[in-house]
């Protein structure tokens, strides 16, 4: 997410102009003040890598949390996604915030912007037919249509976590962390 | 339609002196003019970014290049908060959205 959709002009300018933007290191506290990795340590992706590479991959590993200036969460996005897609959600995220107080007009969005992706995969599916049953580093549309799925996923678990505290939610995420890297 | 036109075109002008001013000031004997003036290029925002990539392009000052690198990094990278319970109170007073981003590792690491 930090060398693709967080580096990408489009994202920059759309998280700075609307929200603060706090990082998070789930990792336990003894690794936190490990060195900063040397500059190119981390290779950038080429082109054809950051095609195969799963949209809505990383899970728990990356979870992008949408919150009012209350610090209500109001969207959640769990995975690393690409920045036009990231974009879309941030966008959904930024227009969530007039109708924060209304955990009903919140959940309706959530349920109207859910149904938007599965009508999506299932026009994908409708025009693509033959391609479903191709492997998956083989099929741009069967990992598009994957991503769809997650994003479905997402919404739901961004439902279950409407409101809440974003403090709570991240001393949890500190409790349940049981990684430790060297 | 002309009028809109030409106040664009003056506002860029005026912009553009703007950077220039500023540009120049990092090159000033006093070291707290040139932090003033590269907080100032910074203020400016994205808006005056291509006008002060070209300065960043033209330059062969060592110093002027590195402030004027870090105007750039500052305006094209996000501004990551690390501290949740100040960026909750910033939120709060400014009336401004948050977004938490949770992983393993360091904005400067592998993420």
């Amino acid at each position: 997410m930090r060398t693709v959709a967080f580096a990408d002009e489009k994202v920059v300018d759309l998280v700075q102009s609307n929200f603060i933007a706090v990082w998070h290191n789930q990792s336990v506290e003894s690794a936190r003040n490990r060195p900063s990795a040397p500059e190119g340590a981390q290779p950038a992706y080429t082109a054809e890598e950051l095609e195969l590479y799963p949209e809505g991959g990383g899970g728990s590993n990356a979870l992008s949390y949408f919150c009012d200036a209350r610090g209500r969460v109001l969207h959640l996005v769990r995975g690393w996604w690409r920045p036009e897609r990231f974009l879309e959600e941030a966008s959904f995220a930024k227009d969530l915030v007039s109708i924060a107080d209304n955990r009903e007009a919140l959940e309706k969005a959530h349920l109207l912007h859910k149904n938007a992706h599965a009508t999506e995969a299932q026009k994908l599916t409708a025009a693509n037919p033959g391609e479903m049953t191709q492997p998956f580093p083989q099929s741009k549309i069967r990992r598009l249509h994957a991503a769809l799925g997650l994003l479905g996923q997402t919404h739901e678990a961004a439902s279950g976590v409407l409101h809440r505290p974003i403090d709570e939610i991240v001393k949890e995420l500190e409790r349940s962390s049981i990684r430790e890297i060297g | 339609m002309i009028d809109g036109m030409l106040l664009a075109l003056l506002w860029l002008f005026a912009a553009q002196d703007r950077v220039d001013g500023l540009v120049e000031r990092l090159s000033d004997e006093s070291a707290v003019e040139r932090d003033r003036a590269q907080h100032e290029l910074q203020e400016l925002g994205r808006p005056a970014l291509a006008a002060i990539r070209k300065h960043l392009e033209s330059t062969k000052d060592a110093e002027v290049k590195a402030r004027l690198t870090a105007v750039v990094a500052a305006l094209t990278t996000i501004r990551w908060e690390r501290d949740l319970k100040a960026a909750m109170d910033k939120a709060g007073k400014a009336n401004k959205a948050l977004l938490v981003f949770s992983t393993i590792g360091e904005p400067d690491g592998y993420a």
